[in-house]
């Protein structure tokens, strides 16, 4: 006998919003019922982050999604502008948890700013972003932050050597942290030269990214500079 | 003391404080309709006795938090739900009927830890589900969404 045959739609709809994304999209593959419960908005509504109309409501372009499942799956395949353009937003393609990407020219950059044979703002192909800094000449330091994001308990201060992505640009990791202590807070985020003063040219600096840890609950971040 | 009985004609008296966590039983009390026998057409003295051992177990639940019996309660909802999907499947439709809303939360948590990344095979063997897609519409549920039918953690095991 099938036994999910004999349960109404709504339960087993109920029982994939307990699942993941990819058990979802695996049990859809088993049947018509399975495939016809895994469509339901219980279950992608509960995989979208809590705060996602919050992060929604800031959309540049508002837009509207016909179902939960074409939102996550959007969010999930392409970032979105928020904020007027200073901020994107995406989920991450295997955990579905947050991604925020804060374009370069919301950082505070030294020598950024009327000084164009230091760094100069050019718009590159790859951006979802308008301008990237490019550091044209000598002395590369770089920016403070603050970002408008919850945090506040440093947790370990890990500094990686960059590793390139698969989209041809350079990351590097600076640390993550941890917040348990409710919504409002600064983070502060550097990268700077400290070991000399050797000229650096074509440094194009693309964006800082904030990733939300997949095995935390609380708010918990990954920070990275992206550049090449 | 609150009177239920089941689709096999059987019934049992549970407390009021009890059978109350369930939404729809407690708003027959309150519209007055409680008065004499409950009938549940929907559920099987079988599945009607494992609902009411956990609303019994849980009529307590803000005291728990109060004497520290968490644990005993956490203990007892591991051992409620180990059963198999069958049965698994007759409590989850009888907590949606009877509209109790952690029971249901229970046991679809329950469910979903066994599919876990199961694969498309195990998961039709274990349900034993019919499979009615063509290859074709079969096919094209998996192109839509590959990354989620490859990685070294699907399980192709039945248990």
């Amino acid at each position: 006998m099938d036994y999910f045959q004999l349960l109404p739609e709504g339960c087993v709809s109920n029982i994939l919003s307990f699942t993941s994304p990819k058990d979802v999209a695996i049990s859809s593959a088993t049947s018509w019922g399975f495939n016809s419960a895994a469509e339901s908005d219980v279950i992608w509504n509960k995989f979208l982050p809590d705060d996602y109309e919050d992060v929604i409501s800031r959309y540049v372009s508002p837009q509207i999604f016909p179902s939960k499942k074409e939102l996550y799956f959007s969010l999930r395949d392409s970032a979105i502008l928020i904020d007027g353009g200073k901020l994107s937003f995406s989920l991450e393609k295997k955990t579905g948890k947050k991604c925020f990407m804060i374009s370069a020219r919301e950082l505070a950059i030294s020598w950024g700013v009327d000084t164009p044979w230091y760094w100069e703002w050019i718009s590159h192909p790859d951006s979802r972003f308008v301008n990237h800094v490019s550091d044209q000449e000598a002395e590369q330091r770089a920016s403070v932050i603050s970002l408008v994001e919850k945090m506040v308990r440093r947790r370990k201060r890990n500094v990686k050597r960059p590793r390139k992505r698969s989209d041809g640009w350079m990351e590097v990791e600076l640390g993550n942290f941890f917040n348990d202590l409710g919504e409002d807070g600064d983070i502060e985020a550097r990268l700077m030269e400290i070991s000399g003063f050797m000229e650096k040219v074509t440094l194009l600096f693309k964006e800082l990214s904030l990733d939300q840890h997949e095995e935390e609950i609380v708010q918990s971040y990954n920070i990275a500079y992206v550049f090449s | 003391m609150v009177k239920l009985k089941s689709n096999d004609d059987k019934e049992f008296e549970v407390e009021e404080a009890a059978v109350i966590q369930s939404e729809m039983i407690k708003n027959m009390i309150e519209d007055g309709c409680a008065t004499s026998v409950i009938p549940l057409p929907n559920i099987d003295s079988k599945t009607l006795i494992k609902v009411i051992e956990y609303l019994n177990k849980h009529i307590n639940m803000g005291k728990a938090a109060e004497t520290g019996e968490e644990d005993d309660l956490k203990e007892f909802d591991e051992q409620f739900v180990n059963m198999g999907w069958e049965e698994l499947f007759d409590v989850i439709m009888a907590a949606n009927y009877l509209n109790i809303h952690e029971l249901m939360e229970l046991c679809c948590q329950s469910a979903a830890d066994r599919l876990k990344n199961k694969s498309v095979r195990a998961v039709r063997e274990m349900l034993k589900i019919t499979n009615d897609l063509t290859e074709e519409e079969e096919q094209e549920i998996i192109n839509d969404a590959p990354w989620a039918f490859e990685g070294p953690e699907i399980d192709d095991t039945v248990n």
